[in-house]
């Protein structure tokens, strides 16, 4: 029986925990213990954390060229003559940071620009096109989970503790318990009762948020940061937090997006560099000719995980670096396996800033960037993560806030551009009398959605929509998008009578369109929604 | 959603061979039974699962009534005996949940007791009636 | 049989002073895996006074080194033992609420008494990690760095942190009642557990009882299976053993019956819904338990809980039903009603903060009493819920 201390890949929250390794009658056995001196978590997990070992109960990506397994040293050296000969414009490298310690995204990033390339995305670069600099710590840096607790006013805006982020939850209980009003900006109020006043937004009504930025004064703004995020609403808390003198906590989905945006994936240079969606558009269109993903399955994480199929299917070299076998695997021309993740021995970056440490003794996947790059060793490699960090030449505990936000001030253009633009994004129609069309589908994400994980296999509707369908308890419904349709259970919320959420990742996704128009609008999609026979 | 004239409903278990029987022999006599109830039958008491009852009151049931063989009468021999172990732990739960606990009841009747079964009924939809919907029911507002 | 009350102490000096009062229970385990009379013991492996690992072994050595106290790490081993050790001839240290644990896990079959040797410790009661490192470091409370302290103990009524300042070492004691009015101090389950001496164990363990100034360890022999393994232990050399004084057996009676009256008084103190009307419990119940996200904790820690995938609670909860209080919930009330040990660990590892345990006690306090039924004691009692027959008559209404 082996104890690994490790943390959760779930979100930017880092829970730590441990995985404990066993040898049992069926084989090798992963079970998760909760780690109670764990400062960020408190050893409490979500449903994602206590499900880990199934998580990485998958089949291991194993080392191949074109399609023929290879030992790791063949793979390697095949990848590195092919990318020699590609021309550096037409190469791009993506790493979208959820199991990549900051060693692997610091070794990465050299081997990239090792190559000449700027096609290099984390996954969050468009974000700092259009905002000032000196507000891009609000995007780079998150918080202390003592600033929530202590905060006297807390405006969640469209975040649903519970689900996107469940550890967040205590922490707002705890203020709340201290006196703190708690506010909800969204498209449907939180059935778990966490606040005080809520503020629904129809999907068509967003405008109305112009008329309440009183409401927002001195207070703590929680939202999220995607790769789906809508760069309005960003700029749009931004200028929340610049004119009402309150704070702005993005959240992320991916554990170590802290460390990859202040190492060089943030603010700095993002102008020169190419956003994800925009590579995907140049590999569409021929301009990308190679992509080298480390860590990432594009078909979890992106909504149009079809489409990304296509579009990649389209490159000459496609170099797969992952712990695991993904869709993605038998497209790619080369792949690398490395370790799982609670194996690798390393460190990550969490929301509040601390430096966190994994528990394994694994550098395989590390090893494998640096064969192909410069050949540093670990402690090179950790040594430059604390440069950049600004960390000094200890070793920060678990205990400390290692990587501190330093609040700027800061000026961000008046909000009604990007109101207007905004709505002009949407093309929704409001929905008829009765009828299937004009329902608004949003994704309420959360830890599976990410990893491409099913966990509810429900929608939620409201008691209108139900009695508007005639359904029956064991029915389920059915939702298109023009040609695909889409059978799902049901339950029955307090939403707004033409709104669907989903915790789930549903299948029907736009086939076609550019990646840079379809997918940077972050909104609800319209759908049509009928109950299934 | 307009103002409706709320009325209880009422969940019965009986088992097979002793109250769905008396159940029935009610009905046949042309026994006064309110509309509220509706039973479940089940092959004994026994087979009743703490969680049925549970699963009741969340599917809206404002009463629910346990009902089987007599004791030494069970057509499985000795079922009913659990049926009235599990019933003490419904009682204490329902107690400290803070439910009103006219709302659960265990009564034995037997295929010729018809008219106990109707006087039960009509007895707890009174109750009931007057204690309003079951807190455990599902709202929505809208 | 009768049990038998010694003072027994390791002979092998290092042991004597690294264990916590003279090393019996680490000395016992090591002979025991040195001769063979167990195949492994599971230990807890300090990482640091306010983290430990578990650790199942072979190896006398691991065994050696994991000796001491950790009143700062609150495991529960029951599952442990299932998970790992279920059919194996193992022998591990059991608090109380762990031994308890193992007991129901055996009623249910489990796991095979037979084969475990429960090395019981008397208990006071554990602290939470993180609230240990505020006490320390607290100005109004130890006030110094967290991370210097070295060891902790519980004696006395008194928390004692040795830490090192400055490259001295020095040590600050504060009396648990004193950390507890300050709204500090141990777990709340611990606070209002009467279950201080483990007699459901095959020894009972502790420094009650012990002269003062003297490293030895009180133990109560309580089965023949505690009886094989200490003797096992004394001929083998490891611990030496003498009667134990009646002042001392009076003693930690005294101090067992003190230490019982105060948890009885901190179950009024710790309770919220004490005079509560039914409405109001209702209110309390369901706003509490509507923040349950499912990840299914509380169920995994439990000690008592012996179900696989096929449980009730997971088969019978959808979450789409949109149940006013879902049926995981319930059904793990009324299932544990009968056997819940109020360990507190569903509570500690709830994500959004249910009090669990509160909610799980108020439930199965009541129907223990109404039983006269208290679960992990006694090997040979069915669970009442499994009963077919109760008590009482059969007259009902």
């Amino acid at each position: 029986m082996e104890t690994i201390t490790s943390i959760c890949p779930g979100c930017s929250i880092g829970c730590g925990l441990y995985m404990v390794e066993s040898e049992g009658e069926e084989g090798r056995k992963l079970r998760v213990v909760h780690r109670k001196v764990a400062p960020m978590n408190e050893g409490k997990l979500c449903k994602f954390g206590m499900r880990l070992p199934s998580y990485y109960n998958r089949e291991p990506l194993r080392n191949s060229v074109d399609g023929t397994e290879v030992d790791q040293d063949g793979a390697i050296e095949a990848a590195k003559e092919r990318l020699k000969s590609m021309n550096p414009d037409e190469i791009a490298f993506v790493a979208l940071p959820s199991t990549t310690t900051n060693e692997e995204l610091v070794s990465f990033a050299s081997l990239a620009s090792g190559f000449g390339g700027e096609n290099l995305s984390f996954g969050f670069e468009r974000f700092f096109r259009d905002i000032p600099e000196e507000a891009y710590y609000a995007i780079e840096n998150g918080l202390p989970f003592t600033d929530v607790e202590t905060a006297s006013k807390i405006v969640l805006f469209f975040l649903d503790p519970y689900v996107h982020y469940p550890l967040l939850a205590r922490r707002i209980l705890k203020a709340k318990r201290n006196g703190a009003q708690i506010i909800e900006v969204s498209f449907t109020k939180n059935e778990r009762g966490i606040a005080d006043e809520c503020i629904v937004v129809a999907p068509h009504e967003f405008e109305s948020l112009r008329e309440q930025k009183a409401l927002f004064k001195d207070s703590l703004i929680i939202g999220e940061l995607t790769p789906y995020t809508n760069p309005h609403l960003v700029s749009l808390m931004l200028w929340l937090q610049a004119s009402t003198s309150s704070r702005l906590l993005l959240l992320k989905p991916f554990l170590n997006v802290t460390g990859a945006l202040l190492m060089g994936g943030g603010g700095k240079g993002a102008e020169k560099r190419k956003g994800l969606f925009e590579i995907l558009d140049k590999i569409d269109s021929g301009k990308i000719k190679a992509l080298y993903l480390l860590e990432t399955d594009l078909t979890s994480v992106l909504l149009r995980g079809e489409a990304v199929k296509e579009t990649l299917s389209k490159l000459d070299l496609l170099i797969e670096q992952h712990a695991f076998r993904t869709p993605l695997s038998e497209l790619a021309t080369i792949t690398l396996g490395s370790e799982p993740f609670y194996r690798k021995h390393g460190t990550v970056v969490n929301i509040e800033g601390r430096l966190l440490a994994l528990g394994g003794e694994s550098a395989t996947g590390l090893q494998i960037l640096e064969r192909m790059g410069n050949g540093r060793s670990y402690e090179e490699l950790h040594s430059d993560v604390k440069n950049l960090l600004g960390v000094g030449s200890s070793e920060p505990s678990e205990f400390e806030i290692a990587v501190p936000r330093t609040e700027r001030k800061f000026e961000v253009a008046f909000l009604t551009e990007f109101i207007d633009s905004f709505i002009s994004l949407l093309k929704l129609e409001r929905k008829e009398e009765s009828g299937e069309e004009g329902y608004s589908l949003w994704y309420k994400t959360n830890p599976f959605f990410w990893a491409g994980i099913r966990d509810k296999r429900f929608v939620e509707i409201s008691p209108a929509a139900m009695r508007t369908l005639g359904l029956f308890s064991g029915d389920q419904v059915e939702l298109a998008l023009g040609e695909l349709k889409e059978k799902v259970g049901f339950k029955i919320s307090d939403v707004l009578d033409d709104l669907i959420v989903s915790e789930d990742k549903l299948a029907i996704q736009p086939l076609e369109g550019r990646w840079s128009e379809v997918d940077q609008r972050g909104l609800p999609t319209s759908v049509a929604l009928r109950r299934a026979t | 959603m307009a103002e409706e004239e709320w009325e209880p409903k009422i969940l019965a278990f009986c088992c097979n061979w002793c109250s769905y029987a008396g159940a029935d022999a009610a009905g046949l006599e042309r026994r006064q039974i309110p509309p509220t109830v509706r039973v479940i039958r089940v092959m004994c008491s026994g087979r009743i699962d703490p969680a049925f009852v549970l699963m009741g009151f969340l599917e809206g049931a404002d009463a629910v009534l346990v009902t089987g063989c007599h004791i030494g009468d069970c057509h499985y021999v000795d079922a009913n005996y659990k049926t009235r172990n599990r019933y003490e732990f419904l009682k204490e739960f329902v107690e400290e949940l803070g439910l009103e606990p006219e709302r659960l009841h265990l009564k034995w009747i037997s295929a010729s007791e018809g008219p106990i079964f109707a006087d039960m009924v009509r007895e707890v939809t009174e109750k009931v009636k007057k204690l309003g919907p079951s807190p455990l029911r599902r709202t929505w507002k809208s | 049989m009768q049990s038998k009350c010694h003072l027994a102490w390791a002979t092998d000096e290092e042991i004597r002073n690294k264990g916590a009062n003279g090393g019996f229970v680490t000395a016992t385990l090591v002979s025991a895996l040195e001769t063979n009379f167990i195949d492994l013991a599971l230990v807890v492996k300090k990482k640091s006074v306010y983290e430990g690992i578990l650790v199942l072994t072979s190896d006398p050595e691991e065994v050696k080194a994991s000796a001491g106290s950790l009143h700062g790490v609150p495991i529960n081993l029951a599952q442990s033992v299932l998970e790992y050790a279920a059919d194996k001839r193992v022998g591990l240290p059991t608090k109380p609420c762990d031994a308890r644990g193992i007991i129901e896990l055996v009623k249910r079959k489990q796991i095979n008494l037979e084969n475990v040797y429960l090395i019981g410790l008397n208990c006071g009661g554990t602290l939470h990690p993180l609230r240990m490192r505020e006490m320390a470091m607290a100005a109004d409370c130890f006030g110094i760095d967290p991370d210097s302290v070295q060891r902790e103990e519980i004696t006395g009524g008194k928390l004692f942190l040795e830490y090192n300042e400055e490259g001295e070492e020095k040590e600050q004691g504060i009396k648990i009642d004193e950390l507890e009015r300050q709204g500090r101090g141990r777990r709340d389950a611990c606070k209002s557990c009467i279950t201080k001496i483990p007699i459901m164990a095959d020894l009972a363990c502790g420094n009650w009882g012990v002269p003062p100034g003297e490293k030895k360890t009180f133990v109560e022999v309580l089965t023949e299976k505690g009886a094989a393994i200490l003797n096992n232990a004394l001929t083998s050399g490891a611990i030496a053993v003498e009667d134990a004084p009646l002042e001392g057996i009076e003693l930690r009676k005294k101090i067992e019956a003190s230490m019982q009256k105060l948890a009885e008084r901190w179950k009024g103190a710790l309770d919220p819904l004490i005079d509560l009307s039914p409405s109001e419990r209702f209110a309390f119940y369901k706003e509490e338990l509507q923040r349950c996200i499912h990840c299914g904790a509380c169920r995994e820690v439990c000690p008592v809980c012996a179900c696989e995938e096929d449980a009730k609670c997971l088969g019978l909860n959808e979450e789409s039903d949109a149940y006013a209080v879902s049926m995981y919930n319930l059904i793990r009330i009324v299932h544990l009603m009968d056997s819940c040990i109020h360990c507190g660990q569903c509570e500690e590892v709830c994500p959004v903060d249910i009090p669990l345990t509160l909610i799980q006690r108020r439930f199965s306090e009541r129907m223990q009493r109404h039983l006269e039924y208290t679960p992990g004691m006694d090997v040979t009692q069915t669970p009442p819920l499994n009963e077919t027959k109760l008590r009482w008559s059969a007259e009902v209404e």
